[in-house]
């Protein structure tokens, strides 16, 4: 019977493992996939059956797919754009979160439940209008169109005023009582307190501005404010039958998130998971 | 520095969270807020703090009214139930925030806080979060914190409430050497009657808004205005009996606990402190039903006429359950209680 | 306004310009636009004003099309992800020392743009070079063309958007997984329950929640799909419009056709669509609460 029952447990912790490892292949296989085939001469490319190591990785696809499009260009208007929208968010969220769960003014509850109910719009429905806006006022191929509306979110200004609702509220009445003004707390007290929380925020917010296509795409005209998304679609058509080229520019552009990840994954998998529980 | 409540009331919709109350609290007091949860202590001690306002009435400190003063203005120093230390700074940043906002060098704030850290028995711990420090610890550091600006009155928000068992004793006579120490007027909030005795000079028992008592403890526990104040002070609680007076004899059913009483005839609600019972060979029977070892006690539970009484005893009294014991009131142990529950007299 | 109010507002006021503009301005001006004939973006001039932009979108074969193409879409992958994720993440949470590792391996795909990937997609479904017809090539596949045939693109584009969207779902899922109590699998050892039994009766019924907030977030990302469709078919909506779904549908009204209203009819009715998934998902978290 426990003879049995041994047997059985080995084998499901087996199958397990068969079916998680599996999985797992599946899954990070593009991945490996994309890299292997930025490594290969053309003629390994097209190989039957197809190889997992190149022969010789060929380092020089790099250098060629750089010099192929302005790659550089298109890295530092993306870094231009992530950093510039993350730092705008963060401010925007800080103050908004702040505001809502700390101070008292008329209306505060009405203004909250509407900056929630922008939640339910799709922003694809608004692309359209916003467009027309940065027309208007003439933002086409700038910086500015590609930031600005980006700059503030609902759902992390949601997101913190959880978290600063979580503060004890005796924390801020201790301060008053000790002479520190609004900002000052929001500053030393508030601030630091959630540092976790807005750290998860601006990471999220730097996957999403890295990754952003459409927008940048529809704001921008000349080659020069291209990001690093729309020129890798770009040079996907120039360059054609260049597989081994169109896998590495998809390298340059994934693989910066991809180290951010291994890294920081802590923060962003609370970030996303407490979003997700909570939202 | 001397407190006076004038009239003090505070109304959330249509309820008095506190009503009209009237309070003099004298230079260097230690003054206990007493009263069961919902009694408006809380809001009261707020209301001097001036984190909430007043919806009628005046506070003074000494001679200044303060009612409209904003709290950073007021010269207090507040400690709250939880604390409210701040989690990211060390124990001295804590200590140094109220000097620091209010413009004191950096060198000089650590002075300062060094040396009320010193009175509080933390100066060990300066560097340190105040999640590495215990319940009794943290509570040190928010009284340090409270008092290092030199505040001319100390205010406590339920300051044990979040310490175990043990701590709270020690605690709690650490509350008053520190205040003893400082020579601070110093106000503070409890549900626990046991600490407002131990460490008050005097106490002020609420009940829904309304002060009941303002007295000494003891002069308050043997001599309590009214049923509630008598029902809220002492464990194990006081036994309430219903007595009938008829020429002078008080009875309880069959047994007659005094004679020769000052009262006129009627039914009356009384009350006997469990320890007031002395063991009399000529006093009246009592059936033990049950019993509870406490440790230094022996609390017994008999009946008085249908009354379930408890009577408190030496722990070394050999009685078991079944036992008949024969016990008498204590002279002048017996509070009567007129219909509107106010004390009539001690027989 | 008094000074506390004021400071109340001041702190807001950088959200609440970005929102007025961007957010609130757009939604209003979309909704006015899908009733304007012929608008132009250009001289904001119009032919008519009425539902002739939701006749012409009722009337395009191309709408119905997307339409239909998009239900397929949100039914095939929003389960397929949602059973798949959940056997998964039970079984990671079942893994003491390599719960961290697979946790991260399978969470990876939710960080990598959408864009770069489909590129590395399109070239592991290549019909000639792919790696999918390699393997397929060992059960004695016939290489299946992929991305040229009509009726192959859908099923791609399936196949990559679970592969995509199963990363959150596992994430959440484990989250999940955390919050059931201890006791009722001890409870349960001690009746010597069946690991599936376990399996049906507690963890699934205690992961309703979790279960039920992923299928809407899932099918209301479904139903906004574009991205995936872009790089996978290379900016087309696949052979003959096969992959064409809604949000692709108004894009190419707005940006290749010129034809705002017809595009901002159909961001109304997408708008609608969303609006009765949130409303479902808002009625049962809220009873969740009520529970």
């Amino acid at each position: 019977m426990s003879q049995n029952r041994k047997v059985g447990n080995i084998i499901a912790t087996i199958l397990k493992y068969a079916v998680l490892i599996f999985g797992a292949v599946f899954t990070i296989l593009p991945f490996v996939w994309m890299i292997s085939s930025s490594l290969k001469t053309p003629t390994e490319l097209v190989q039957i059956p197809p190889s997992l190591f190149p022969e010789t990785p060929q380092w020089s696809n790099y250098q060629e797919a750089w010099k192929a499009a302005p790659f550089a260009r298109y890295f530092v208007n993306t870094l231009i754009v992530t950093f510039c929208t993350t730092c705008g968010v963060l401010v925007t969220t800080v103050l908004s979160a702040f505001a809502f769960s700390r101070l008292n003014f008329p209306g505060k509850k009405t203004v909250f439940s509407l900056f929630l109910a922008t939640l339910m719009i799709p922003g694809e429905m608004l692309i359209i209008t916003n467009y027309e806006t940065i027309i208007n006022l003439k933002w086409i191929d700038s910086y500015k169109a590609m930031i600005i509306p980006w700059i503030s979110s609902a759902f992390y200004i949601y997101l913190l005023t959880r978290f600063f609702m979580q503060v004890p509220e005796s924390l801020y009445l201790a301060a008053k009582v000790d002479k520190c003004s609004d900002f000052k707390y929001m500053i030393k007290i508030m601030v630091p307190m959630n540092k976790q929380a807005i750290f998860s925020i601006a990471i999220l917010n730097i996957i999403s501005s890295w990754n952003a296509f459409l927008w940048p795409l529809l704001v921008t005209n000349s080659q020069e404010m291209r990001v690093l998304s729309n020129g890798l679609v770009r040079f996907q058509t120039e360059a054609g039958s260049s597989t081994e080229l169109i896998m590495a520019a998809s390298c340059m552009l994934v693989m910066p998130i991809i180290i951010i990840y291994l890294f920081l994954r802590k923060y962003i998998i609370e970030g996303v998971t407490r979003s997700g529980l909570k939202g | 520095m001397d407190i006076r409540i004038e009239n003090l009331t505070k109304t959330y919709g249509n309820l008095n969270a506190v009503d009209h109350m009237n309070l003099r609290i004298n230079d260097g007091e230690l003054v206990g807020l007493l009263g069961p949860s919902g009694c408006g202590k809380s809001t009261t001690l707020f209301m001097l703090s001036g984190l909430t306002t007043p919806t009628e009435g005046k506070i003074f400190f000494g001679d200044k009214d303060v009612t409209s003063i904003p709290p950073e203005d007021r010269e207090i120093g507040l400690v709250f139930q939880n604390y409210a230390l701040y989690p990211h700074m060390t124990v001295e940043d804590n200590i140094t925030f109220p000097l620091i906002n209010r413009g004191v060098k950096k060198a000089q704030a650590r002075e300062e806080a060094l040396e009320i850290a010193k009175v509080v028995k933390i100066d060990q711990y300066m560097n340190r979060k105040p999640s590495e420090l215990s319940g009794g610890q943290q509570q040190r550091v928010a009284i340090a914190r409270a008092l290092v600006k030199k505040p001319q009155v100390l205010l406590l928000d339920e300051p044990l409430s979040n310490l175990d068992a043990k701590l709270r004793v020690a605690t709690r006579e650490e509350i008053r050497r520190i205040q003893q120490e400082v020579k601070i007027t110093t106000i503070f909030v409890t549900h626990d009657q046991e600490e407002a005795m131990s460490i008050s000079d005097r106490i002020a028992v609420m009940k829904e808004g309304v002060l009941q008592q303002y007295e000494v403890p003891q002069t308050m526990y043997l001599n309590p205005a009214n049923e509630f104040v008598a029902n809220f002070l002492g464990t194990p609680e006081i036994n309430n009996i219903e007595v009938d007076v008829k020429d002078g004899v008080i009875t309880a059913g069959d047994a007659v606990l005094r004679t020769g009483a000052k009262l006129a005839d009627g039914h009356y609600h009384a009350g006997i402190r469990p320890e007031s019972f002395y063991v009399d060979e000529n006093g009246i029977s009592f059936a033990v039903d049950n019993l509870r070892m406490t440790g230094r006690d022996l609390l017994l539970f008999t009946k008085l006429g249908q009354t379930v009484v408890r009577v408190l005893v030496h722990s070394y009294m050999h009685v078991a359950e079944g036992d008949v014991i024969k016990a008498s009131v204590r002279e002048g142990h017996i509070l009567v209680f007129d219909s509107s529950e106010k004390l009539i007299g001690r027989f | 306004m008094d000074k506390k109010s004021f400071k109340g507002y001041l702190y807001l006021l950088p959200s609440i310009i970005i929102m007025l503009a961007f957010t609130i301005y757009p939604l209003i001006r979309a909704i006015i636009m899908s009733f304007l004939g012929d608008y132009s973006i250009i001289n904001h001039g119009y032919s008519s004003i009425g539902f002739d932009n939701y006749k012409a979108l009722f009337a395009d074969p191309d709408f119905a099309l997307s339409l239909r193409n998009t239900s397929i879409y949100v039914i095939c992958v929003v389960p397929a992800s949602i059973i798949l994720s959940l056997i998964i993440a039970v079984l990671i949470n079942s893994c003491n020392k390599t719960k961290a590792f697979f946790q991260t391996v399978y969470f990876l795909p939710y960080v990598t743009s959408v864009i770069a990937i489909g590129i590395v997609w399109r070239w592991m479904f290549n019909s000639n070079y792919g790696l999918i017809n390699y393997f397929l090539g060992f059960f004695g596949i016939d290489p299946i063309p992929w991305l040229n045939r009509p009726e192959y693109a859908m099923p791609a584009l399936i196949i990559f958007a679970i592969w995509k969207s199963m990363a959150f779902n596992i994430l959440i899922f484990l989250a999940g997984l955390q919050t059931i109590p201890e006791d009722l699998y001890r409870a349960a050892r001690i009746d010597s329950t069946p690991k599936l039994r376990v399996f049906t009766r507690i963890t699934v019924p205690q992961l309703a929640p979790m279960i039920v907030y992923s299928s809407v977030i899932g099918m209301i990302g479904a139903f906004k799909v574009y991205n995936e469709v872009f790089s996978l078919f290379q900016g087309k909506a696949g052979p003959a419009n096969k992959a064409m779904t809604i949000v692709y549908y108004i894009y190419d009204k707005f940006y290749n056709s010129y034809k705002y209203g017809v595009a901002a009819a159909g961001s109304v009715v997408l708008f609608i669509i969303i609006l009765v998934m949130t409303q479902i998902q808002l009625r049962v978290t809220g009873e969740k609460k009520k529970k």
